[in-house]
């Protein structure tokens, strides 16, 4: 369900139940919230606008919000997602790698959240479930962790639905960081109450490899048996983002079309370019992007198993960059490991975090 | 023939003075070429000034101290009006003292004697200064996030080994 229509029907009902469990991915590509089976999703970019380009007709479906994403944080204004692209100089994807320490990171996460109350809420408290590559999560859970939980003090912020201006509150009550591939192997083997997927149990008993391809990073995590290994664990600094400019350099080389590293996205998804009146079919150029990256996952693999890929159980591909290398990566290891994409795979690991929470909630560890 | 010569400071005040001011053609007291110069000179020429020469490598002249002095000091007087009066310096001091001493008032005077007082009476405080700790290691630039509070999840006795390692994860 949209988050949209979940909001309407919560307020409506009265449903505010406190506080609120969400599994917040927030990925350098797209920042991904779920909570049951309310999802939402943004463009991960936050803009400061010079001018106040807002919009100003009342927002009265969900496009039309996600189109015109903007708070204001400590007297600063800042527009998100497809707005902050669209309406600001600044506005633009990062790579930058500390998530704790970016103030943008806390704008992209209290919005996050904020898209889970009702326009009138004034007030909400979250438990947060939320993840970090592979290699950060060490260094990096302490500072996220104190980002997010902002040292026990609740996130005071004007939210906008166009013209209309609301005050909220948002008190972060539990926080629970994991590392991301974490989240997708959850995401297959729990269900929406947290509960184990009898059926998916089987074929997880053994030493499974999911491999999470995000816009930055390409998590690796190994579970035997649902165990995190850690020596068997890793992390790729290599993520969709670079077949993004791959496709970028091979549109301007076969069609002479310059297009920026922000339309990429729809191009990827829609397998279209359309410009100067005509469409394109991309297809090609993708493929020929995307095959030398999945070689490199595949090296990889076989590097952190030490050549013993054959040994696993099998290989699950998720995150938003899964489907994309899903048929190279599958005809690299045909005969050598089973791999399976995982269910809508670019929420993976937020919908994991979420089914993680319920089960450590249920378990009392949360 | 050279003769051995006991010197005393009243008796021989001028060829040691000679010795001491002398200086070469470049300007710097020279002791070993007075010397030298005396030597060949014999000491008439420090007894009979008229004879002294500086410098004999040099062109100049023969220059005699004290008759240069008189010359200085007459062309001085020749200067000076002749009905100024000679100052009185004793008389100067007397008057610049008076002067001063009209214009500090009596409160004046008493916060200079306090002042005085107190200087006298002085004595040097000496406060402790913080012993500095002896620092073994680094000091971090900026302040270490508190740690993440970690929740032990207790996991069930009867839950089986899946559940249980998924559970256990949360307390790494």
């Amino acid at each position: 369900m949209a988050f949209w229509d979940f909001m309407k029907q919560k307020a409506s009902n009265n449903m505010n139940t406190l506080p609120l469990l969400v599994g917040n991915d927030l990925g350098y590509g797209q920042v991904k919230t779920v909570s049951g089976s309310m999802r939402s999703r943004f463009l991960s970019a936050v803009g400061t606008p010079v001018s106040d380009f807002g919009r100003v007709a009342a927002v009265t479906t969900e496009k039309e919000l996600l189109e015109s994403l903007a708070l204001t944080y400590d007297g600063k204004k800042y527009y998100v997602g497809h707005n902050a692209i669209v309406n600001t100089r600044n506005g633009r994807l990062t790579l930058r790698q500390n998530k704790a320490e970016s103030e943008d990171n806390k704008i992209k996460f209290i919005m996050a959240l904020a898209l889970f109350t009702t326009e009138d809420q004034e007030y909400a408290e979250f438990d947060v479930i939320t993840g970090l590559p592979v290699l950060e999560y060490k260094n990096q859970k302490d500072q996220l962790y104190n980002m997010i939980f902002n040292y026990g003090r609740p996130f005071e912020f004007t939210m906008h639905y166009g013209p209309k201006a609301v005050k909220k509150t948002i008190k972060i009550k539990n926080i629970k960081i994991i590392s991301q591939g974490e989240g997708a192997f959850y995401d297959f083997v729990l269900d929406g109450e947290g509960k184990l997927v009898k059926e998916r149990a089987a074929l997880v008993g053994g030493t499974v490899m999911v491999v999470d391809v995000g816009y930055r990073t390409t998590d690796i995590v190994t579970m035997e048996n649902g165990r995190y290994i850690e020596p068997l664990s890793n992390q790729i600094n290599n993520g969709i983002n670079q077949v993004h400019q791959e496709i970028l350099r091979l549109i301007m080389e076969r069609l002479n079309i310059k297009k920026e590293l922000k339309d990429m996205d729809e191009i990827v998804r829609s397998g279209k370019l359309f410009h100067n009146m005509k469409e394109y079919n991309v297809s090609k150029i993708i493929e020929d992007a995307a095959r030398p990256f999945a070689e490199d996952i595949v090296d990889n693999l076989y590097t952190v198993t030490n050549d013993q890929l054959g040994s696993m159980q099998r290989v699950l591909l998720g995150g938003g960059g899964g489907q994309i290398i899903l048929p190279y990566v599958r005809t690299l290891l045909d005969g050598i490991i089973e791999v399976s994409l995982l269910e809508d795979s670019e929420f993976c690991n937020a919908s994991g975090y979420y089914k993680y929470g319920m089960l450590l909630k249920s378990a009392g560890g949360f | 023939m050279l003769k051995a010569v006991r010197f005393d400071e009243n008796e021989h005040k001028q060829l040691l003075d000679f010795i001491e001011f002398y200086v070469d053609e470049k300007g710097r007291r020279n002791d070993s070429e007075a010397i030298r110069y005396l030597m060949q000179k014999g000491l008439e020429a420090v007894r009979n000034p008229q004879f002294t020469e500086v410098n004999t490598s040099t062109t100049e002249s023969t220059v005699d101290i004290n008759t240069l002095k008189k010359e200085v000091l007459n062309e001085i007087a020749s200067l000076l009006p002749k009905e100024t009066a000679q100052p009185n310096l004793e008389q100067l001091k007397q008057e610049l003292y008076n002067q001063v001493l009209s214009e500090i008032n009596a409160s004046n005077l008493n916060s200079i004697n306090a002042i005085l007082d107190k200087l006298s009476n002085f004595q040097p405080m000496v406060v402790q200064q913080p012993v500095q700790q002896t620092i073994s290691q680094p000091v971090e630039s900026t302040p270490k996030p508190a740690p993440t509070p970690v929740k032990k999840v207790e996991i069930p006795a009867d839950a089986d080994g899946l559940l249980g390692n998924i559970l256990g994860n949360a307390n790494r």
